[in-house]
């Protein structure tokens, strides 16, 4: 896909880079906050299946 | 009040929904120029334009991704699948997806959408018009299921269902569509609340628990056994997720016997799950066992007139029943 879109100049290499290590960045600082993150309590289960609970 | 019949009530909800809410879109196949296969879209493109009443591809699966889709980008969508029977290759995006949203995004996101579809037997529908499968939706986490069996009762849900934060399947008797006229209140005043119960009768022998196709027959079966001095209470659910457990126990402390009747296969319906729940909150107050009246075990409808009838509840079939429990 990158290639494809590089042929047809709708995407630069400096543009790639630049979108990958935005993307790297952002699942980094995912990935620290998911990891840093205390357990949930088991109580919240049934939490976010509706509106009202 | 109008006088409408169900599909014209249906009409009525999407067409007041649409006009309060410029979020209210309208998808499905054939349901813009042709105005639906039976017509409970008729006139909405001509007045909303192109843009909110959109004709799909024949792709069910797509046709719930894109509700989906609008629904995360704030539109309040209403999708209609020609028969509930064709829902079926959508099932993974309702049922992995569609149901799940708020659930795995902790709350952070909602998909307030409505899948409409016709439901159920009776019509010379055969093997892929007829089901009636509304046990597999109730069974997910995350939907809620409506499955109303009067012209009143199908506007006030439905304009509920679209102004509900949660996706919304909602089944419409296709037997029911043409088959009753009632006034039908506008506006607010028609709305109805999801998850309440109507008792259409009352009595002191027997409860019947039923819904949609099902209220008419079972109400037909009370009146002949009201002749023979058995008095039948028959509870609409109306809604199926969540359903309206504390009116059934309450009737059931006053007969003491119940009887759940529904349309689908017996075996795993959604009428398993009324009868083991009350059996479970009632076994105190019961002086007979719980009882189940539904289709029986085969895997669609036959297309012959005789097995159709064969196959579907009528009034003798349902008294029968009742009659059984009352006399146990």
């Amino acid at each position: 896909m990158r290639d494809a879109l590089m042929e047809r100049g709708w995407l630069t290499t400096e543009t790639d880079t630049q979108l990958r290590e935005e993307v790297g960045r952002e699942v980094e600082r995912a990935t620290e906050a998911a990891e840093s993150a205390s357990d949930p309590d088991p109580g919240s289960l049934g939490r976010h299946v509706y509106a009202d609970a | 009040m109008p006088e409408r019949n169900l599909v014209q009530a249906v009409r009525d909800a999407l067409d007041e929904e649409m006009a309060r809410d410029e979020r209210v879109c309208v998808l499905g196949e054939d349901v813009g120029l042709k105005g639906g296969v039976f017509k409970a879209t008729e006139g909405l493109q001509a007045r909303y334009g192109a843009q909110r009443v959109l004709d799909t591809p024949l792709a069910e699966s797509s046709i719930a991704a894109v509700a989906q889709g609008l629904a995360l980008e704030g539109w309040r969508p209403v999708a209609e699948m020609q028969f509930v029977d064709y829902s079926f290759p959508a099932f993974n995006q309702i049922v992995n997806e569609i149901a799940k949203v708020r659930y795995r995004s902790n709350g952070d996101f909602a998909c307030p959408l409505v899948i409409r579809a016709p439901t159920g037997g009776g019509v010379r529908g055969a093997l892929y018009h007829s089901q009636s499968p509304e046990a597999f939706f109730c069974h997910v986490p995350g939907l809620k299921v409506v499955l109303p069996s009067t012209p009143h009762d199908a506007k006030g849900l439905l304009k509920a269902a679209i102004r509900d934060p949660d996706p919304v399947i909602f089944l419409e008797p296709k037997k029911l569509y043409r088959a009753e006229r009632q006034e039908v209140a506008e506006g607010e005043a028609a709305l109805l609340p999801l998850g309440a119960a109507a008792v259409i009768r009352e009595g002191v022998d027997v409860t019947a628990v039923t819904y949609g196709y099902m209220r008419a027959v079972t109400a037909q079966a009370a009146d002949r056994l009201s002749q023979d001095g058995i008095e039948i209470e028959i509870i609409d659910l109306r809604t199926l997720r969540p359903w309206d457990v504390e009116t059934c126990v309450r009737s059931i402390h006053k007969t003491g016997r119940v009887v759940v009747i529904y349309e689908a296969n017996r075996t795993g319906g959604f009428g398993a799950e009324i009868a083991a729940e009350l059996a479970e909150r009632c076994f105190a107050s019961l002086d007979a066992p719980v009882s189940r009246i539904a289709s029986p075990d085969v895997p669609a409808m036959p297309f012959s007139p005789t097995l159709e009838h064969a196959f579907m509840l009528n009034p003798d079939k349902v008294a029968d029943g009742l009659r059984r429990v009352a006399r146990y």
